[in-house]
């Protein structure tokens, strides 16, 4: 009954409920009742919010940048910008005796800043050089060994403001660009995991990262970074559901390639299911990965990438349905072979006329999944998949090569048929 | 009128676009204060609530999983938050009186009297039930909310839904009559 009124039934369960109240007058005026109920409902009017609640609403809203306004307010105020921060271009201007102390201290600061982060994120100097560069000339030595209470670290207030809510803040703010225009502010952030964090949960941040080639290159060679936001299903979606930073960083071979020939980066992200859902649920931003023909050769030319994405059937369908990602896959021997190692995958393209067509245009694709009689076999057991195979000579040519894959094609085949 | 996706706004929000929270404060406030006002039973409230909920949007957003229904999550994050003011000022009880609310203006005027009183007694009757009974009624029959909607919102599986809303309607029906007998 209370489906019916709901609306929730079908028309096979109204007819029933109908021939059933029809023959019990007990069950019929339950129902007229419970018919009531729902008209009396029916019959409240909705209510007039205040006429300034909305604008009450959106007046009140604060942006949650509102902080990093403040910071870069004050360093304004001082007569700093980021820019000049992160590329030492401290301007002495006209500045009042107040701002000119300020302006002492923001300096000292970013000397400090620029000896830490070269000390702990450039390794400067290299720390596995150090023989025979730095070791002082012998009038200059001491009589007495240098102990341990001797040597004093640099100051390790610089890891700790990385570390802190002020970065995250600045990666939030819309004068971030300035920032992402520099590669090494952009490696130094890289370095940092709460940072990179805060930055990959930020579309806009990442969007002006992405845009800038030099920026996001010394990024993607970081691991530790992709590492970092490949652990965060919240970041990574937060990244895969921008296909505009999604676009921009398939768009960007360098980039893209650092990311892909990195396997401990890939393996990070792939291994994260829900992070790599989030990018393979994403049609917009997988099919901008695989539109992308270098991406996709970057990313075909690692198999252990490969094989993590491989493993994931929606990703792999939805790199399926892209002719130019085929081809692009189909072109590279490793990631052919690193693919039809898992039937699922293969199952997946398999399914696809479209990717099967691309496929087929390829004889080298061709003789590395010929080599591989599991492929073969689940290539075969779908007659879509065969007929397109079949319907190319040298498809055909390359298969009949391999004894052991057509006789798996052969016994597929003929199972399939006998069902 | 604008229609554009609750996941298109959202994610222009993400980016920083202001003029999509007040698209969504638009879309969104006239709903929500109804369904607040429904379970609260006082319009002071409902405004309070409604302000809440967006304020809590522009918090959390940063945490909202776009798998999700926008819709869902406010509605989620009203009835939570709805709970909670009546946790803190004791009033999760049922109450002996409740609003009754000014009906919309596009209602037609001739039969405004008759609804007004209707809304009055059926607000008086919810406010007699429990919160558990005043949320799934009112996301069924005010919010016009579908099984699944609620079974979304309120985080149960639909066969809970559907024998809350059945018990609940029973439990509404009683009160209703005692009243119409009163």
């Amino acid at each position: 009954m209370h489906a019916v009124l709901d609306g929730a039934a079908s028309p096979a369960e109204e007819r029933e409920l109908r021939q059933y109240l029809a023959a019990n007058p007990a069950a019929q005026a339950e129902f007229d009742a419970l018919r009531g109920l729902f008209e009396t409902l029916a019959r409240v009017p909705a209510v007039n919010p205040p006429a300034d609640l909305a604008e009450g609403i959106v007046k009140k809203y604060t942006p949650p940048y509102r902080g990093a306004h403040k910071l870069f307010s004050w360093l304004r105020v001082s007569g700093i910008s980021l820019p000049t921060i992160f590329l030492g271009e401290i301007q002495m201007g006209q500045q009042a005796p107040f701002a000119r102390k300020r302006l002492v201290w923001a300096a000292v600061s970013v000397a400090v800043i620029a000896a830490g982060v070269s000390y702990f994120v450039f390794d400067v100097p290299p720390s596995d050089q150090l023989a025979g560069t730095i070791t002082p000339a012998q009038r200059y030595r001491s009589a007495e060994p240098i102990q341990t209470k001797d040597v004093k670290l640099a100051d390790q207030s610089v890891a700790q403001a990385l570390q802190s809510d002020v970065v995250v803040k600045a990666i939030k703010d819309p004068q971030f660009q300035a920032v992402a225009a520099n590669p090494q502010a952009m490696q130094a952030l890289a370095a940092n995991a709460q940072a990179f964090q805060a930055m990959a949960a930020n579309p806009q941040a990442f969007q002006a990262m992405a845009a800038n080639p030099q920026a996001f290159q010394a990024m993607a060679s970081n691991p530790q970074a992709f590492q970092a936001m490949a652990a965060n299903p919240q970041a990574f979606q937060a990244m895969a559901s921008s296909p505009q930073a999604f676009q921009a960083m398939a768009a960007n071979p360098q980039a893209f390639a650092a990311f892909a020939n990195s396997p401990k980066a890939f393996q990070a992200a792939a291994a994260n299911p829900s992070a790599f859902q989030a990018m393979a649920a994403n049609p917009q931003a997988f099919q901008a990965l695989a539109a992308n023909p270098q991406a996709m050769q970057a990313l075909a030319a690692n198999p252990q990438a490969f094989q993590a994405m491989a493993a994931n059937p929606q990703a792999f369908q939805a790199m399926a349905a892209n002719p130019q990602a085929m081809q692009a896959l189909a072109a590279s021997p490793q990631a052919f072979q690193a693919m039809a190692a898992h039937p699922q995958a293969f199952q997946a393209m398999a399914a696809n006329p479209q990717a099967m067509q691309a496929l087929a245009a390829s004889p080298q694709a061709f003789q590395a999944m010929a080599a591989h009689p599991q492929a073969f076999q689940a290539l075969a057991a779908n007659p879509q998949a065969f007929q397109a195979m079949a319907a190319n000579p040298q498809a055909m040519q390359a298969m009949s090569a391999n004894p052991q894959a057509f006789a798996a094609a052969a016994s597929a085949s003929m199972a399939s048929q006998s069902k | 009128m604008d229609r554009e996706p609750d996941d298109a706004l959202v994610e222009r929000l993400r980016r920083g676009d202001n003029a999509a929270f007040r698209q969504l404060v638009l879309k969104y406030q006239r709903p929500l204060y109804n369904a607040a006002f429904r379970v609260l039973g006082r319009e002071e409230d409902a405004r309070d609530i409604t302000q809440v909920v967006f304020l809590r949007v522009a918090e959390r957003l940063g945490g909202y999983d776009a798998r999700y229904k926008f819709f869902s999550w406010v509605y989620r994050i009203a009835l939570n938050e709805s709970l909670n003011l009546l946790r803190r000022a004791g009033r999760e009880e049922p109450l002996e009186d409740g609003g009754d609310g000014t009906p919309a203006e596009d209602a037609d005027p001739e039969s405004r009297l008759g609804a007004a009183q209707v809304s009055k007694e059926v607000q008086k009757a919810l406010m007699q039930m429990k919160f558990t009974d005043r949320a799934v009624l009112t996301l069924r029959h005010f919010s016009e909310c579908s099984y699944e909607e609620i079974a979304d919102i309120l985080e149960l599986k639909v066969e809970t839904v559907k024998s809350r809303l059945f018990e609940a309607r029973g439990r509404l029906r009683t009160l209703l009559k005692h009243m119409a007998t009163a």
